[in-house]
């Protein structure tokens, strides 16, 4: 089998050249001709073949223990049992790889034009392409006529312009799968028993915030007689590790924001930028952070952590899976996640880009385009609808994570927030054991002795009891997420190298916080910025 | 050689052993820093608190990396890669490399020849011509994919030719005139005298099949993926300027490394015992004067 | 006569590259078509074939008007350089120390030790690297100040980052590169040795006027083929090591690149930049092969 293979290979060098041309048996050229939609898909006899693209882990260990308890696989599972009875549509998988290769191997399929009915693209540019080169549907008309009302909801929940980095030259040309886009939060970390060990109060103001990195460094609060703690956890990647820190004074770095007048601005070169830069160089200068940030990672971050030589980091809420073990080696460690503090004690504003977990979009040979929103409208009716069966399609006893098993998925963005609501509630009335739906399956992990799952979801002193007192009413969403412009295409990347490079450098005290920076701005709009400003807030 | 050794070979030879075992222990230190981690409780791993000895002792992470079908038939598939790969380059660096060493006069166009194999050393198509040229052949998700376009290896034959060339040619004409054509004279002179180089060419084929991982992801499906592409994909750099908050999330839950360490430990250890075993080919010398004679 | 004798003599020799020329035309060099993607605007969508934008040189002025270019393309090449010829030094001089070793055990066990390295990959090595080479707590460091140095931020001061990347690349590859050296020292006629040592040459003249000369051949060969790497300073090892601090001295002409496509794959460019590393080491290696033939009338291959 394998040699004819080899000989078939020798005798096509020949043909190659000629056949590398033309040779798009499943590709665009196929279908070409029959493009039209037909209105009804249910007209059609006999089960529909699609052909998916999908991420996933076939090496998770939920899906080996799915297997082996009910011989379910990534390609036959509930889902495409579900959509086979409701749809008659059988799911079979083009391209399915490990969610990190995906981007890879989608653009690989795209230039040798071999790609699948459905799938989902990540990278705005790739969808740029396929919208312009006319491979895929305008998709805007076929959500507007099929979409269930609560598809929808879900859809559009957050903001309407969801669909910007989908819409070219007015037309939307994807779907996008909803995520809760509270997974974009930075949470100040702190450990509680360091505070009270050192008669310290939680942070509110930005001075409390020094106060407490300055304690936390100089006093101790591991007891072991050494100056090797640190007050605030910071990493290389300065803007992502320490955002929290940054919003605190208003300043939003690495985000489009909109100024008075309604235009998009880029937070990083805005001035509010230079307070908290200083404070951050205060505390390098009086060694409150950790003196070689500059080389480390957040996994080393974490290492700090961890070993209890840590007392403070901002960060997303799932860093619980990594600080619930500093109690393995501190058995007194006790990490909780406080509300943001902020200059002067005033309300913080949350800067969000509005999650998706890629776009969905559909081949132009693929003569029922309909059938990827009927398939979400089954999807968002069987996990959220009226008569739904949440249970049996989030989890299979302690297995879970089978909402994202089938070939499309969307979920509503307040599910997160939500668990942790009802979890509330119900510990509150002593009504645990009525639990539904996600809080159900949350609660029962927390039960189940996973630390982490409590240190982000339980009532009080977590990410997710800070979500509730601020989402959706202090989130700033993002006013630009459209695919790349051409300026950012060229320049984007050297904007941001001289970004990192400067704000790295004011922390470390070679560059001054405010003559520094002021130069730093100034470049970056030589570089390009004040062009991509422009772009960004030309009509589109 | 000598049965008297003077004061300063014996001091040469004390300073050499010294020299040489400082430097293995620099070079097992990592070695066995990461063998610590791959015995070592997770919140010690993820503290850092693991040096150079395994901190709350456990066979957790082997036992988890045992376990894993996938782990084996990506083990499976790297053993067949191997194989293949690594006959299959020797065979056609050595069948190279002979008619490639002779001179301008035994082989005309010899030069033309050897530029155009030296050609392709440097100069190539990139990923996308190379990935629609496997598809077309219908090559995708086999294992042909994987070594039949690197089965030149044209480093290995400028490096055999090279060694070919110091056969000397006594040799050869000798054979000739035992009746022998190139074929036997191939096989039955050059490669023996020149098993040294052919051991090295060997050990780096094996080597480079074992290692590469780049083309499994590009050309197979992830459950036919090799060895090192499936640990590839669990070890792979975060990087959050450009990753979404559902691909970090994603990632944080895979990030444990007592398992990543444990996986690498058992990927490593086959190919590391390759080498010992195709090292008696280095110890002694060859004498080619008696042949000579 | 000659030439009848020639062909009989002949023909099995061309006939032995026969395979090995049907698979490199179909896997090097049909594929090589995809250099025209270097002058081109490359749209993924409308394929390798389809109807692209020629835009001429337009991708290499781009490369070169990108900011702090040339100080990247400095770095690479200082990088690379000191890798090539250390990379070949310590190799070499690893294999006549191993080569000076009488005892059999002793031998083996310390060459497959200095061979493991090899096998560890860089993102598991960053973590070890980092920790032992911190300026605060690293095992380097602590040693240094032993002997009164230091502390050194290898990792984090632009005027170390170089020479580190260097160091440990050569640490990380040198027992593996050996193996090349040994296999030459062990080609040596030990004849050779024999006759030295009847003329009384003692061991570091044997060294000096048997060994190395019997590795002229293969030192020269890889040195030349070496200078193919003149861009190559290691993408793997400088992405999981180099931080915004040390880009100054540390941001490689792969690392530039791998940014710029992170926001849109950059089809073209990269294979504009591939296509003039491929370049320039052709011309290098060109020009040190004929020079090699002028001078010495040796062709490498």
């Amino acid at each position: 089998m394998r040699k004819k293979h080899a000989a078939a290979a020798l005798l096509a060098a020949t043909l190659i050249l000629g056949t590398a041309a033309c040779g798009n048996d499943n590709g665009n050229t196929a279908n070409t001709a029959n493009t039209n939609v037909s209105d009804d898909p249910s007209a059609t006899e006999g089960p529909i073949d699609i052909q998916f693209g999908s991420g996933a882990d076939p090496n998770a260990e939920f899906m080996a223990k799915l297997t082996k308890k009910t011989g379910e696989t990534w390609e036959d599972n509930r889902w495409t049992r579900l959509y086979k009875e409701k749809l008659n549509v059988v799911t079979h998988y083009k391209l399915m790889s490990q969610f990190a290769d995906y981007n890879t191997k989608l653009k690989l399929a795209i230039t040798s034009g071999d790609l699948p009915d459905v799938f989902p693209v990540n990278d705005k540019t790739d969808l740029k392409q396929l919208a312009e080169g006319g491979a895929i549907y305008e998709m805007g008309p076929i959500y507007e006529k099929y979409a269930s009302p609560l598809l929808k909801s879900i859809i559009e929940a957050e903001t309407k312009s969801i669909f910007d980095p989908v819409t070219f030259g007015g037309k939307i040309y994807a779907i996008p799968q909803k995520m809760p886009s509270t997974n974009g939060y930075s949470h100040l970390w702190i450990r509680e028993d360091w505070l009270k060990k050192l008669n310290l109060e939680r942070p509110k103001t930005m001075d409390d915030l020094y106060n407490i990195a300055t304690a936390f460094a100089k006093q101790d609060p591991d007891g072991n007689g050494k100056a090797d703690t640190i007050g605030l956890g910071i990493n290389k990647d300065i803007l992502y590790s320490s955002r929290g820190l940054f919003w605190g004074y208003g300043a939003y770095p690495d985000f489009w924001t909109k100024d008075a007048a309604g235009k998009a601005e880029y937070g990083t070169v805005l001035p509010e930028m230079k307070q908290p830069l200083e404070m951050l160089a205060r505390m390098y200068k009086e060694g409150l952070l950790d003196k070689e940030f500059g080389t480390k990672d957040e996994t080393k971050e974490m290492e700090s952590a961890v070993s209890g030589k840590l007392g403070m980091f901002y960060g997303p809420h799932w860093l619980a899976y990594s600080v619930e073990k500093t109690s393995d080696i501190d058995k007194n460690a006790k990490w909780v996640a406080v509300p943001l503090p902020s200059e002067g004690g005033n309300a913080v504003h949350i800067p969000l880009e509005n999650a998706t977990d890629g776009y969905l979009v559909v081949n132009k040979s693929f003569k029922h385009p309909e059938l990827l929103v009927e398939m979400l409208n089954v999807y968002v009716d069987t996990m959220f609808g009226e008569t739904n069966q949440f249970d049996k399609f989030w989890s299979d006893g302690d297995i879970d994570s089978l909402w994202n098993i089938g070939p499309v998925h969307t979920l509503m963005p307040s599910l997160d927030l939500e668990g942790h609501q009802d979890i509330k509630k119900a510990l509150a009335n002593n009504t645990t054991d009525q639990l539904q739906g996600v809080a159900k399956g949350f609660y029962k992990s927390m039960q189940d002795g996973v630390v982490g799952m409590s240190m982000m979801f339980g009532p009080t002193d977590t990410p997710f009891a800070y979500v509730d007192q601020t989402y959706p009413d202090s989130i700033l969403w993002s006013a630009f997420s459209g695919a790349p412009t051409p300026t950012m295409v060229s320049s984007w990347s050297s904007m941001v190298e001289m970004e990192a490079t400067t704000m790295t450098a004011i922390i470390q005290g070679k560059e001054d916080a405010d003559s520094g920076f002021d130069k730093f701005v100034d470049n970056w709009n030589k570089l390009g910025g004040k062009q991509v400003v422009e772009e960004v807030n030309a009509p589109q | 050689m000598h049965a008297k050794a003077t004061v300063g070979t014996r001091i040469f030879n004390v300073f050499n052993l010294i020299v040489l075992a400082l430097t293995c222990i620099v070079c097992l230190i990592p070695f066995i820093h990461i063998l610590s981690l791959s015995f070592s409780d997770k919140a010690a791993v993820m503290g850092g608190l693991v040096k150079l000895w395994p901190v709350n002792f456990t066979l957790d992470p082997y036992r988890y990396v045992l376990q894993r079908d996938a782990f084996w038939h990506a083990f499976g598939m790297t053993l067949e890669r191997v194989a293949i790969g690594a006959t299959l380059n020797v065979l056609l660096v050595i069948m190279l490399a002979y008619p490639l060493s002779k001179t301008g006069d035994k082989l005309r166009m010899r030069t033309m020849y050897v530029w155009i194999f030296f050609f392709t050393m440097l100069f190539n198509g990139g990923l996308i011509p190379n990935y629609i040229l496997i598809k077309e052949l219908h090559m995708l998700d086999s294992v042909w994919s994987l070594v039949l376009p690197g089965a030149v290896g044209v480093f290995n034959i400028v490096l055999l030719l090279n060694f070919f060339r110091e056969v000397p040619s006594e040799l050869e004409d000798a054979a000739f005139i035992d009746g022998a054509g190139h074929w036997r004279t191939l096989w039955q002179i050059y490669v023996p005298v020149s098993l040294p180089a052919i051991a090295t060419i060997t050990l780096f084929s094996i080597v480079g099949h074992w290692n590469a991982w780049f083309d499994g992801m590009i050309y197979m499906k992830v459950s036919h993926y090799p060895l090192q592409t499936y640990l590839q994909s669990m070890v792979i750099k975060f990087d959050f300027n450009t990753m979404s908050p559902e691909e970090a999330k994603r990632l944080a839950k895979l990030n444990d490394r007592s398992i990543k360490s444990a996986q690498m430990i058992v990927a490593v250890i086959p190919v590391l015992m390759v080498y010992p075993y195709l090292q008696k080919y280095f110890v002694s010398g060859i004498r080619l004067g008696s042949v000579k004679g | 006569m000659f030439k009848r004798y020639g062909n009989r003599r002949e023909l099995p020799l061309h006939l032995m590259l026969l395979p090995g020329l049907v698979l490199l035309l179909v896997f090097a060099y049909i594929p090589m078509m995809g250099i025209m993607i270097a002058f081109q605007q490359f749209n993924p969508v409308k394929g390798l074939f389809g109807d692209q934008r020629w835009l001429g040189l337009d991708n290499f002025h781009t490369i070169f008007a990108m900011p702090n270019i040339w100080r990247v393309i400095g770095n690479t090449i200082l990088i690379a350089v000191m890798k090539i010829v250390l990379g070949m030094v310590v190799p070499i001089v690893f294999a006549l120390l191993l080569n000076e070793v009488k005892r059999v055990m002793f031998k083996r066990v310390t060459q497959t030790i200095i061979y493991f390295p090899y096998f560890l990959s860089w993102i598991i090595l960053s973590g070890i690297m980092i920790d032992i080479l911190s300026p605060s707590s690293g095992l380097v460091n602590v040693m240094l100040s032993w002997v009164g140095l230091g502390p050194v931020y290898f990792l984090g001061e632009n005027s170390w980052f170089p020479f580190t990347m260097v160091a440990s690349d050569v640490w990380k590859n040198f027992g593996f590169n050996s193996v090349i050296y040994l296999a030459a020292i062990t080609s040596i006629d030990t004849t050779l040795y024999e006759a030295a040592a009847v003329d009384g040459a003692n061991r570091w003249k044997q060294t000096w006027h048997v060994t190395l000369p019997g590795m002229r051949m293969i030192i020269v060969l890889l040195m030349v083929l070496s200078l193919g790497n003149i861009f190559d300073a290691g993408f793997d090892q400088i992405f999981n090591l180099y931080s915004p601090q040390v880009y100054q001295s540390g941001d490689i002409i792969d690392t530039m690149i791998y940014r710029l496509g992170l926001l849109q794959s950059q089809y073209s460019i990269s294979a504009g930049v591939g296509l003039m590393k491929s370049g320039v080491s052709f011309v290098l290696i060109t020009v040190s092969y004929y020079l090699a033939y002028k001078l010495f009338k040796y062709r490498f291959f």
